[in-house]
């Protein structure tokens, strides 16, 4: 559990202090995610530990209440940079504690199975992740493929996430990892 | 792998659900543990055998096939 908030904590400091470093400068952008994924980590680390009711309400409510300050951030012009993040953060957070609380009681039990079959289905998923990784670098070290950064790395992530949760639905189907 | 569990269980009178609330298992996993598609660890057949009053070479049945 402490590795999780150390991690939170640590990402929070970075943007405050590479803020303050750059004297007030530093892209608002960068240093808002890098505050949303602290904050997240945390709460993401508290949940999973705890994995009470009353966590998950906790948390779907700040996922929402992220997401009306972004879009009233954005509208505003207040934080035009930084409500995007807000934005994506408060999505996740609500999505994920909305997600288990209409989970089973019996599917939020974290036992032995449900371990193996999430790291195994992580693991795998980032095998996948990473041919995709040497075949995006292929295709454009042999000039097949002119894709923007932004796109490619859109593309990794949502493959790392989906991938990581067919696994882990497939295993769980099978009953173990052979 | 082949399990006695339903056997040992259908003899205690326990659901599924109370043998996996006394061995802190999801329910599933006791499901896939009767069907022999799960190999537990030793700590949960043993938890499993001790919560069922039997030993865990007589809840589990190993094949060749399993080596």
């Amino acid at each position: 559990m402490w590795w999780g908030i150390a991690f939170g904590l640590l990402a929070i400091a970075a943007a405050v202090v590479a803020w303050f470093i750059s004297g007030g400068t530093a892209g608002t952008q960068g240093l808002g995610i890098l505050v949303v994924l602290g904050i997240l980590m945390i709460v993401l680390t508290v949940v999973k530990v705890h994995a009470g009711r009353r966590y998950f309400i906790v948390m779907a409510l700040v996922g929402v209440v992220m997401v009306a300050a972004g879009l009233l951030g954005i509208i505003s012009g207040a934080i035009p940079e930084e409500g995007g993040s807000l934005i994506t953060g408060g999505f996740i957070m609500a999505f994920i504690g909305g997600l288990w609380l209409v989970r089973s009681e019996d599917k939020r039990i974290v036992d032995e199975r449900s371990q193996k079959i999430g790291s195994y289905g992580t693991a795998y998923s980032w095998y996948i992740t990473f041919m995709a990784v040497i075949l995006f670098f292929w295709l454009d070290m042999l000039d097949l493929l002119k894709v923007q950064v932004s796109t490619i790395l859109g593309g990794l992530m949502f493959l790392m996430i989906g991938s990581a949760l067919f696994f882990q639905w497939y295993y769980n189907r099978q009953g173990d990892v052979y | 792998m082949e399990t006695r569990m339903k056997e040992f269980r259908a003899r205690t009178n326990m659901t599924q659900a109370a043998l996996a609330e006394a061995v802190g298992v999801r329910r599933e996993t006791i499901v896939f543990l009767e069907k022999g598609k799960y190999n537990p660890s030793l700590r949960l057949a043993w938890q499993v055998a001790q919560t069922l009053g039997t030993s865990v070479d007589e809840l589990f049945i190993f094949g060749e096939e399993d080596e």
